[in-house]
């Protein structure tokens, strides 16, 4: 199944975008808390999901990292952008990846039964 | 004609330093391509995609322009509304810090407008460089210089929208520029303010011409894509992803904040340039007006006739021609025409088909693509007869 | 006989340049036995051409344009490929072997690539021909 690095590249491509949309853009979508809607939030309690995503904004270099310039109010709003930024050029770039291993440059015919 | 002969004798030196210009424009985007091939593939190649780049932003537009909309308030006073200051830029303000997402939003809207200029001269230089602009192409060319102003135009309303300070000195700036037209300069202003001066009707009328123009670029569009056949207007998933994601970049990187609120009693004089869509305002504040309205008409208007100037290396376009009495009426040749220059017409009485393929002539790129799709011999390019073409490939082909 | 078959290629003028490996013969210089035929387009090819070429001797055919998506009238190439595909009428015929069609998508610069794959098309055919021809004659 895995051919090399560029399969390797693949993998890490889509597990960053599944991270991605499943972790930091919920996450960023609370406003960086673990305040889930009460609906949900008995079932994420039971994973730990709450603790979890209060633990992340404890994290100083993550919080920097995330947190627009020259912005007071929705943060978490600009942090999602990013997250979808990431999380969007890294399936753009495993498809590309993925699409360039048929030729482009050379057609040959499939012999007609 | 008489007057194009003129102009390439008058203008020898001219022609040749344009000539070696176009030449190593045109290795330049070639190498460009070449390298994108290597690294990508074709398939994903942005510059096979020009013209789709500036198409999907416009959807982007519309979407996020819809959502904008939807809270956007267009008026001046300083109407209160139990307690609360209504007003254009008090709307804007709250769409940007209270609406969930609308700051997002409305960094898409903005940013997508600057990508779109990016890449329509993209996709008009690269026309230009790979010399798809001229004769058969006129129509495209010309629509896409009206396409182009209309988009400036249209960004610059949207600045206006915000109603801070900078909205109030590009208005000002606006009315003296029309102001120093002849003739047509003060009922343009009356339009353009829909009065005398600076009222509640006039941030409507900008609400109005930003989205009615918006709208009225489908309109163009249509026009610029009638005489192409299936035109590329959507890139492959992949492409729209990063165009899309780099928008979104963009919006954390640089989050839109707007300026003070405008207040008509104060004149403000400094603002940041928006080098996508406001580049004439600060030209307009370099130069006297009527340099400015002089040269930004004369650029206009070459850029528009540009087509027709350029008599170079043209190959000669010779129509491809249709033998009456071979035509089959299978309207093959019809369907592939890259530029809608065939025409299906009933076949004359005492045909034994229904239609007939007719060549609209200044229409006709002198492609062959319409030989190529004919399986009964019956269209030809008369430089080119597929005749001639088969009997040099079979004797070729002999093994001697 | 060992006479060897030609190669014939059918290629689009802005396409892979290949003005400047021709000989006066129109063949490529140092492949005597590859001829090349230059179209406006190559959507201009008929498979028709193809056709005519394989049945009068030819030993096999590459078809080149540009780069799909960089037709200069917009799609020929994307028509003469999805025509060789049997995508878009009119197709080759059922008859038509299609292991010596060969149809290669090269931009202006890309001539060193033509000259590889031809090279390699012209030792395929000629291995082609050999299997035939045993094949023939063990019959
Ligand atoms: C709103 C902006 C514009 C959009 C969305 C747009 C879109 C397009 C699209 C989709 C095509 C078809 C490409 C294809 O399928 O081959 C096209 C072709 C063309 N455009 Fe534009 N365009 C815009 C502005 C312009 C401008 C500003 C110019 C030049 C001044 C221009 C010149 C042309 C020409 C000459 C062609 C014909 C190319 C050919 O036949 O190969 N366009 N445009
Ligand atoms: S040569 Fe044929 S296919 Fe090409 S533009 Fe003219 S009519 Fe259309
Ligand atoms: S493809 Fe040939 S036969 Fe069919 S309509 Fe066109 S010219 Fe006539």
């Amino acid at each position: 199944m895995i051919k090399g690095i560029k399969d390797i590249v693949i993998l890490i491509l889509a597990a960053l975008c599944l991270i991605v949309s499943l972790v930091f853009m919920p996450w960023s979508e609370l406003n960086f808390t673990g305040n889930f809607p009460g609906w949900l939030s008995g079932v994420m309690g039971h994973f730990g999901v709450n603790k979890f995503f209060a633990d992340l904004a404890t994290h100083n270099k993550l919080m920097e990292l995330v947190t627009p310039k020259d912005v007071q109010t929705n943060l978490g709003d600009y942090a999602y952008s990013l997250f979808l930024f990431v999380a969007m050029t890294a399936s753009a770039i495993a498809i590309v990846l993925i699409g360039k291993e048929d030729d482009s440059e050379k057609t040959v015919l499939e012999a007609k039964k | 004609m008489t007057s194009s002969v003129k102009n390439e004798t008058n203008n020898n030196w001219l022609k040749q330093v344009y000539n070696q210009f176009i030449e190593a424009a045109n290795k330049l985007t070639l190498a460009i391509e070449d390298g994108i091939n290597t690294a990508i593939t074709s398939k994903y190649n942005p510059f096979y995609y020009h013209g789709a780049l500036p198409q999907f932003y416009l959807w982007v537009l519309f979407l996020s322009g819809l959502l904008l909309f939807a809270y956007y308030v267009p008026t001046i006073d300083n109407a209160y509304l139990s307690n609360r200051l209504i007003n254009a830029w008090t709307s804007v303000q709250y769409i940007t810090n209270s609406l969930p997402f609308g700051g997002v939003i409305r960094g898409i809207h903005r940013y997508s407008g600057d990508a779109m200029v990016l890449f329509i001269f993209l996709h008009a230089i690269r026309v230009w460089f790979t010399d798809r602009y001229r004769q058969y192409r006129w129509i495209q060319w010309a629509t896409g210089v009206i396409l182009l102003l209309m988009v400036l135009f249209i960004g610059q309303t949207g600045y206006y929208l915000v109603w801070d300070e900078r909205s109030l000195l590009l208005t000002r700036m606006t009315v003296s520029a029309l102001d120093a037209l002849p003739i047509i300069g003060a009922p343009l202003k009356a339009w353009f303010l829909n009065g005398d001066t600076i009222t509640n009707l006039t941030l409507s009328n900008f609400l109005f011409i930003h989205i009615g123009l918006s709208f009225a670029l489908l309109f163009v569009l249509w026009l610029h894509y009638v005489r192409m056949t299936r035109p590329v207007i959507t890139p492959p998933p992949a492409v729209n992803f990063i165009l899309v994601a780099a928008i979104l970049l963009i919006v954390f990187l640089v989050p839109i904040s707007s300026g003070n609120m405008a207040n008509l009693n104060t004149q403000p004089n400094t603002y940041d340039v928006d080098w996508f869509f406001l580049f004439n305002y600060w030209l307009m504040a370099h130069m006297p007006m009527s340099v400015f309205w002089i040269s930004m008409t004369a650029l206009a208007v070459g850029a528009t006739i540009l087509p027709w100037f350029v008599k170079t290396v043209s190959p000669p376009v010779t129509p491809a021609e249709v033998v009456i009495n071979k035509c089959t009426g299978c309207s093959l040749c019809y369907r592939d025409c890259p530029y809608q220059a065939i025409e299906m017409v009933p076949a004359p009485a005492g045909s034994r088909f229904k239609l007939l393929a007719t060549v609209n002539v200044p229409r006709c790129s002198s492609c062959g693509i319409c030989v190529g799709a004919c399986a009964f011999d019956a269209i030809d390019l008369p430089q080119l007869p597929d005749a001639t073409v088969l009997t040099q490939i079979k004797s070729l082909a002999e093994v001697k | 006989m060992a006479d060897k078959k030609t190669v014939i290629t059918l290629v689009c003028e802005r396409a892979a340049d290949l003005n400047s490996l021709l000989d006066k013969n129109e063949s490529i210089v140092g492949m005597p036995d590859v001829h090349v035929v230059k179209f406006p387009c190559s959507g201009m090819i008929q498979p028709l051409m193809i056709e005519a070429a394989l049945k009068a001797g030819a030993g096999g055919v590459i078809v080149c344009g540009c780069q799909i998506g960089d037709c200069y009238y917009r799609e020929g190439n994307k028509m003469i490929r999805d025509r060789l595909l049997g995508e878009r009428p009119p197709g080759l015929k059922k008859a038509v072997d299609r292991r010596r069609v060969m149809a290669l998508w090269l931009s202006r610069m890309q001539k060193q690539r033509f000259l590889s794959e031809a090279k390699e098309f012209v030792t395929q055919m000629a291995k082609l021909d050999q299997e035939e021809s045993t094949a023939k004659a063990a019959s």
